[in-house]
C-alpha cells in the first residue's frame, strides 16, 4: 500500500492556493475497471491485459499532457514532468472512468507536479488554465486547436511555411534558420512574430461558431 | 489598470504564446512522427470503417502515434548530490542520516541493516567486496544465506529512486524482487552475471513506474525479457552484453511505446556468447571447462564481438528491427558492438536523433549509405577501429567504412559527429560538406591536431573526448 500512498502524493498533493482535494472516494467514482485492479492495489503482479491497458492510456493521453504542460510553462523539464504525471496513472490511485475523467485526473496531476517543481508560479499556472479553457475547452485535449492550426498553416505561403517547419518541426535555432534562408537572425525573429500573429488570428476566426 | 491586473494580463499573454508554441510543434510534426489521437471528422469516419474491417486493435495501433520530443532527455536526477562512497559497517554508521546518494561497498550482508537509518536516501549503489582488493575474500555463502531478504533494509528508504547493484557473488537473485516494494523507484541498474532477470523479477518490477532499466552482462530469461517489455512508462532501456538474449523474443521491444533511448550493445556479439557458456540460466548446467573454453582471452573480443554462428550470431533480424522502428518515441539508439547486416541498418527508425554505430560488426558501405534516410539524425557516433568479420562474410576494411561514412555526411543534417579512432584530414574535408555540422568529437589531441587545420575558419568546434 506504500506505493498507493506515494502515488497519492503525486496525484493529489494539496498545493498552496488550491483548495484541499476531497477524499479520493468522494472525487472519483470508484468504478472497477481493468486499470483499477492495479498491481499496487492487489499486491500481486498485474496481468498483461492491465499493463496493456495502462500503456494504451499513457499513449493516448501523452499529446494532451505534453501540450498542457507546455502551456503551464514546462520547457527543459517537460519530459520529467510528463513522466511524473503518468506515474500517478500507473501507480494504483487512478480509476478509469472515461476519457474526460482521465484528462481531468491528468490535468490536475500535471498541474500539481508542475507546481511542486516550480513553487511560486501559481499566477502563471492560473493564467495558463484560463488560456487553456478559453482556447481549447475545459474538458478538451487541445486536438481541435491543433486541427485548426493545421488548416491555417495550409494557407501560409511556401517561404513562411518553410520557416515555420524549420523552427517548430525541425527545432532549428534562429541562427541556423537565418543561414538557411539567407536572412539575418533578427529578420527571422520578426518574420516568425508576424507569422505567429497571423496564425493566432486565423485560429481565432475559425474557432468562432 | 492596477499592478496586479497588469501582471495577470502579462501572464495571460505569455500563456497564449506558450499555447501557440505547443500547437505549432504538434501541427508541424510530420505524419510519421505526429503525436495525435484525434482525427478530423472525415478521417474519423474512415477510421470507424477501418476499425470494423481490420479490428480496433490494429487501427488504434496505427492511429495512436506520437510526435518527436525536442531532444532525448536522460532520467538522471539533476538535483541529486554527488555519491558518498563508504566501505564497511563503521563508515556506514558514521554517515549523516540525511545523505541522499551513497555508493556502499559491503563486506557482509548483515551490514546492510545500517541502511535503514538513511531515511532521505534517493540513490543507492551496492558493491559487494570483490575479494583481493583489500585482502579479503567475498563470503558467497553468507550472501546466499541472506537470501531474498538481503535488501529488506532498503524498504525504510522511502525516497529511494535509483538502485544500482554491481557484480555480487552469492547474491540471491530473489532479492531483486524486493526492489518491487520500493514505491518511488524509477531506475534500476544491474551489473554482472550473478544477476538473473526472470519472470518473477519482472513481475515484481512491474509494480513500479520504472523509467530506466540498465542491465550489463546480466542473465535474462525469455519470460523475464517479455516482462521487461511490458513496463508501461519505461523511457530508457540499456541492454549491454546481456546473456541468453538469443532465447528471448526481441520483437517484444515494440511494446515499449514510451521508450526514448535504447541501447543494444553487443547484441549478437561474441562477448555475451562466450559468457553464456560459463553462466547458464538457473536450472541449467554449465558445460565442462574444456568445452566452454577460455572466456575472453582474446583482447579484441571485448570490442569486436565476433560471433561464430549459433549463439551470438545475428539477433537483429528484420522483425526485430521493424518492432524497434515502430517505437514512436525512440530517439537514441546505441548499437555499439552489436552484430548487424544491411537489412538491420536499412530498417533503423526514421525518427532517430542519436545513433551509435561504434565497433558494430557487419557494417558495410551499403548499410552506411542507407543512413541518408535518417533525416532527423543530429548525432552520429562511428569508429574507425578494426572489427572482426560478420557471421557470414568478411569484415570491411576500416578505410572503406570511413569512405562510406564521409560520402553520406553531406546527406545528413548532423550537428555532432563523434569519431572513435585515428581520423585523418579526409574527415575534416567531409565535415566541411555537411553544412549543419557544428561539433566533432575525437579521441585525443593527436587526432585533433590532424583535423584542426582543415576546420579552421569554419563553424565546426573540435572537442577531445
Amino acid at each position: 500500500m506504500a506505493a498507493t500512498e506515494a502515488a497519492r502524493d503525486v496525484g493529489r498533493e494539496p498545493v498552496a492556493g488550491f483548495p484541499e482535494s476531497p477524499a479520493p472516494s468522494a472525487r472519483v467514482p470508484r468504478i472497477l475497471t481493468s486499470v483499477n485492479v492495479s498491481p499496487v492495489e492487489t499486491g500481486g503482479p498485474s496481468g498483461a491485459a492491465d499493463r496493456g491497458r495502462l500503456a494504451e492510456l499513457v499513449e493516448r493521453h501523452t499529446p494532451f499532457v505534453r501540450r498542457y504542460l507546455r502551456v503551464l510553462g514546462a520547457a527543459d523539464d517537460l519530459e520529467d514532468l510528463q513522466q511524473e504525471t503518468f506515474v500517478a496513472l500507473c501507480s494504483g490511485t487512478f480509476v478509469e472512468h472515461g476519457d474526460v475523467a482521465t484528462r481531468a485526473f491528468l490535468r490536475r496531476t500535471a498541474r500539481n507536479v508542475f507546481l511542486r517543481r516550480h513553487r511560486g508560479r501559481l499566477p502563471q499556472v492560473a493564467a495558463a488554465d484560463e488560456v487553456w479553457d478559453r482556447r481549447c475547452g475545459h474538458d478538451a485535449d487541445g486536438s481541435r486547436a491543433v486541427e485548426l492550426l493545421r488548416e491555417c498553416l495550409q494557407r501560409l505561403g511556401d517561404r513562411a511555411r518553410a520557416l515555420v517547419d524549420a523552427t517548430y518541426r525541425d527545432g532549428r535555432s534562429r541562427d541556423e534558420t537565418a543561414r538557411a534562408f539567407g536572412m539575418s537572425p533578427d529578420g527571422v525573429k520578426s518574420a516568425l512574430r508576424r507569422i505567429r500573429r497571423a496564425l493566432a488570428q486565423c485560429i481565432e476566426r475559425r474557432s468562432q461558431p | 489598470m492596477t499592478t496586479s491586473e497588469t501582471d495577470h494580463a502579462t501572464q495571460l499573454r505569455e500563456a497564449e504564446e506558450r499555447l501557440l508554441d505547443a500547437l505549432l510543434e504538434d501541427a508541424t510534426a510530420t505524419a510519421a512522427t505526429r503525436r495525435r489521437t484525434e482525427a478530423s471528422p472525415t478521417v474519423a469516419r474512415l477510421l470507424v470503417a477501418a476499425m470494423l474491417l481490420l479490428g480496433c486493435g490494429v487501427v488504434l495501433a496505427i492511429v495512436v502515434t506520437t510526435r518527436l520530443p525536442p531532444e532525448a532527455v536522460g532520467s538522471q536526477d539533476p538535483d541529486l548530490p554527488e555519491a558518498v562512497s563508504v566501505r564497511g559497517a563503521d563508515e556506514l554508521a558514521a554517515l549523516d542520516p540525511a545523505t541522499q546518494n551513497v555508493c556502499y561497498t559491503a563486506l557482509d550482508p548483515d551490514e546492510l541493516a545500517g541502511l535503514g537509518r538513511l531515511s532521505e536516501l534517493r540513490a543507492f549503489e551496492l558493491v559487494v567486496e570483490d575479494g583481493g582488493q583489500h585482502g579479503t575474500e567475498v563470503d558467497e555463502a553468507a550472501w546466499r544465506e541472506a537470501g531474498a531478504g538481503v535488501l529488506d533494509p532498503l524498504r525504510a528508504c522511502r525516497e529511494l529512486r535509483s538502485v544500482t547493484l554491481r557484480y555480487a557473488p552469492g547474491f540471491d537473485h530473489a532479492a531483486l524482487c524486493t526492489l518491487g516494494d520500493l514505491p518511488q523507484l524509477r531506475t534500476i541498474v544491474l551489473s554482472g552475471t550473478t544477476h538473473v532477470v526472470d519472470a518473477h523479477v519482472a513481475a515484481a518490477w512491474s509494480k513500479l513506474a520504472l523509467v530506466r532499466v540498465e542491465l550489463l552482462a546480466v542473465r535474462v530469461t525469455a519470460d523475464g525479457f517479455a516482462g521487461l517489455c511490458e513496463l508501461p512508462v519505461l523511457r530508457e532501456l540499456e541492454l549491454d552484453a546481456c546473456l541468453h538474449l538469443g532465447r528471448c523474443d526481441l520483437t517484444r521491444l515494440g511494446r515499449l511505446r514510451q521508450l526514448r533511448e535504447l541501447a543494444l550493445r553487443s547484441v549478437g556479439g561474441r562477448f555475451p556468447a562466450s559468457l553464456e557458456l560459463g553462466s547458464p540460466l538457473p536450472g541449467e548446467v554449465a558445460p565442462p571447462v574444456e568445452l566452454a573454453g577460455p572466456v575472453l582471452q582474446e583482447p579484441e573480443v571485448l570490442h569486436t564481438g565476433l560471433p561464430s554462428g549459433g549463439p551470438g550470431s545475428l539477433l537483429l533480424q528484420p522483425p526485430v528491427m521493424r518492432a524497434i522502428a515502430g517505437l514512436p518515441e525512440l530517439r537514441v539508439l546505441d548499437l555499439t558492438s552489436a552484430v548487424v547486416d544491411d537489412r538491420a541498418i536499412a530498417g533503423l527508425p526514421a525518427g532517430l536523433h542519436v545513433l551509435d554505430l561504434r565497433t558494430v560488426v557487419g557494417l558495410t558501405p551499403v548499410a552506411i549509405a542507407s543512413l541518408a534516410r535518417l533525416e532527423q539524425l543530429r548525432e552520429l557516433r562511428v569508429s574507425l577501429l578494426e572489427v572482426a568479420a560478420p557471421p557470414e562474410g568478411i569484415a570491411v576494411a576500416p578505410e572503406d567504412l570511413a569512405e562510406a561514412f564521409q560520402a553520406v555526411l553531406p546527406r545528413l543534417a548532423l550537428e555532432t559527429l563523434d569519431i572513435r579512432g585515428p581520423a585523418d584530414e579526409s574527415w575534416a574535408r567531409a565535415a566541411a560538406r555537411c553544412e549543419s555540422l557544428r561539433r566533432i568529437v575525437v579521441d585525443d589531441a593527436e587526432v585533433a591536431a590532424v583535423l584542426s587545420p582543415a576546420l579552421q575558419g569554419g563553424d565546426v568546434v573540435l572537442e577531445i573526448r
